[in-house]
């Protein structure tokens, strides 16, 4: 018999009071996985983010600076429009290297539209946000239909979405971005008009004028925002600066979204690494009492042992194997909570963050499975050794004095 | 070759007041005997066991187990020795919860790692006498009182110890019990062990070759 043996059988079939200690190590590794996991799909939603933006700079109608943030982060519906006008004065000032227009209408959470969503139009001809990400493998299918949808959304049978009362075709699915792009639907500027003139007869509007005709294009006329990026060689600050005095319009530029994003990313990391470590000092100290404890309750078998011959080393050795095996177990239990939490919840625990939340790959999930277990099975090594010494120095006159063991 | 015991003075404090527990105690026990010290509950026999063990040092006197004085060698020195040469078979409970039986008996070999453990044969032959047989499967908890003691018994049998120390062996079994525990303690004596049973019981104590009383701490050869 090896001292493990005889560790998991006493931990299994013997009174061993292990169970409180297993406890505190479920709490820390519980704490130390869905920190690391919560963590690491912030950062994780931050990059792909920063990647997915595309834009350098977004011009918006003025004061629907923080609607247009809204959009990108959780597809929250705005209703606003610009003048498509301003499209030629745009890509005429210095610096800019590429404009292109977008047009953001909500659906309806009613009867005629599938899902109440943000709708974004994008003109096929300029588009250099969205289009990209499909035409680099994100196709699922090669169906003619009309809309790419976010990540997130949940088609009809017969991959349809209705809108307005119109029944529209699913052509592509996008990747995952853990940002309100997950939440919407991608359609051309032809649908789009489709979509506005229905929208109109049900009562809704992107925000654009009146001042339009039955037999205009009203994306001719008005739309949401224009995005742009900058030539190289020319900052956004640059860029910005000349919009802002010569267009009647705001800016959002995307190096402030993200900046706004990490330094919330940032907040909420530092809480998670904070609390880790708090729980790690607590669980260790907690850990060490309940330990000796232990090792005070068994005193009758430490001596035992004594008497059969065993060294106060192999007893230390037992204690150590028996904690660090409890703390393994428990680690185990907790991190298999925490993915029950984790997991499962992450688009609720995405949308009371309200940042960009993107699960790691299985990679990474592993690592923080390893992370986990090993910080809770490092944080039982010094009680381990301390209830350990406890019981080594344990005299095998105990039994013959104190009794019943 | 022998466990010589001389002079032996142990002194305990009790509610302030000191008294003797042994009082200059000289004692054998010699390999191929079995040696019985009787007496009255507190009279100074399990503290007489734990000091020829080596497991309480005493004020004054020796200890020479096989020529070695083991209080004139380091604790831990003393502690190999002893786990060595003595096998001990405590008064009061003392297997392992949360181990079978069987466990129980192995867990001493573990500790003897220059001896092997009983060939089969001997050990299923052993068992067998004690009637435990059909526990090996079982826990402790689910054992009665004489059970667990026929189980230390069988388990420091196993040891093969030049030196078997039993404290009350037979206090908690029956008559029948109680011989066939003494029948295994005269053939590890004829086997050339030496046997020391600290008991209340006659019939433990007649079958001794050497009989010892303590009184008081004062010991007195009877046979």
């Amino acid at each position: 018999m090896r001292i493990i043996d005889i560790a998991i059988r006493k931990l299994i079939n013997g009174k061993t009071g292990g169970a409180a200690a297993l406890i505190f190590a479920l709490i820390l590794s519980f704490t130390a996985f869905s920190g690391r996991i919560l963590s690491d799909s912030l950062f994780l939603g931050a990059n792909n983010l920063k990647e997915r933006l595309g834009a350098d700079i977004a011009v918006v109608p003025k004061g629907e600076e923080e609607s247009y943030q809204g959009i990108i982060l959780s597809g929250e519906p705005v209703e606003c429009s610009i003048e498509r006008s301003l499209e030629s004065k745009l890509i005429a000032i210095d610096g800019v290297e590429k404009v292109t227009p977008v047009v953001y209408l909500a659906s309806l959470n009613a009867s005629c539209c599938s899902v109440p969503i943000q709708i974004i139009g994008y003109d096929p001809e300029t588009d250099f946000v969205t289009t990209p990400w499909i035409s680099e493998g994100y196709v699922k299918d090669n169906k003619d239909g009309s809309l790419i949808i976010g990540y997130n959304i949940a088609a009809d049978s017969e991959d349809t979405l209705t809108f307005f009362g119109r029944s529209y075709e699913i052509r592509a699915r996008l990747n995952k971005t853990g940002t309100g792009m997950d939440k919407s639907v991608y359609v051309t500027f032809d649908v789009m008009e489709q979509l506005i003139k229905d929208a109109r007869e049900k009562g809704v509007s992107f925000g654009e004028k009146d001042d339009i005709t039955e037999t205009d294009r009203i994306t001719d006329s008005y739309v949401s925002a224009f995005l742009i990026r900058v030539k190289e060689g020319y900052s956004p600050d640059q860029v910005t600066g000349t919009i802002l005095r010569d267009i009647p319009a705001g800016v959002v530029q995307s190096k402030n979204v993200f900046s706004s994003v990490t330094e919330g990313i940032g907040v909420i990391s530092d809480f998670i690494r904070n609390i880790t470590i708090a729980v790690l000092f607590i669980v260790s100290f907690v850990t060490a009492l309940l330990h000796i404890y232990r090792v005070e309750n068994r005193r009758k078998e430490w001596a035992v042992y004594r008497m059969m011959g065993a060294s106060g080393n192999w007893i230390l050795e037992l204690i150590f194997t028996e904690t660090v095996l409890l703390s393994i177990v428990g680690a185990v239990a907790g991190v298999g909570l925490g993915a029950l939490v984790v997991f499962p919840f992450s688009e609720l625990i995405s949308e009371q963050l309200k940042l960009p939340y993107l699960r790691p790959d299985l990679l990474e999930i592993i690592k923080g499975v390893l992370f986990s277990i090993g910080l809770t099975a490092f944080s039982s090594i010094i009680p381990g050794i301390i209830a350990g010494e406890v019981a080594a120095g344990t005299e095998c006159y105990v039994l013959m004095r104190e009794g019943e063991s | 070759m022998s466990i010589v015991a001389e002079n032996i003075v142990k002194e305990y404090k009790r509610r302030g007041k000191s008294f003797i527990a042994v009082d200059n105690a000289s004692f054998t026990v010699p390999k191929g005997r079995i040696v019985a010290v009787t007496g009255r509950s507190g009279s100074g026999k399990s503290t007489l066991l734990n000091i020829l063990a080596g497991m309480i040092e005493p004020e004054k006197g020796s200890v020479n187990v096989d020529d070695i004085n083991i209080f004139g060698v380091k604790a831990s020195k003393r502690d190999k020795l002893r786990a060595g040469k003595i096998g001990i078979i405590p008064q009061n409970q003392s297997l392992i919860s949360g181990l079978t039986i069987y466990d129980n008996i192995r867990l001493q070999s573990i500790f003897l790692s220059q001896r092997p453990f009983l060939p089969n044969s001997s050990f299923s032959g052993m068992v067998s006498v004690l009637g435990i047989d059909d526990l090996l499967s079982m826990y402790p908890a689910n054992l009665s009182g004489g059970e667990m003691k026929r189980v230390a018994i069988a388990r420091t049998l196993t040891g093969n110890f030049d030196y078997i120390f039993a404290d009350e062996p037979t206090g908690e079994l029956d008559k029948l019990n109680s011989e066939k525990v003494m029948a295994l303690f005269r053939k590890e004596a004829s086997a050339g062990k030496g046997v020391l049973v600290i008991t209340h019981d006659d019939l433990v104590s007649q079958s001794a070759d050497i009989i010892y009383t303590m009184e008081d701490g004062r010991l007195k050869r009877k046979k």
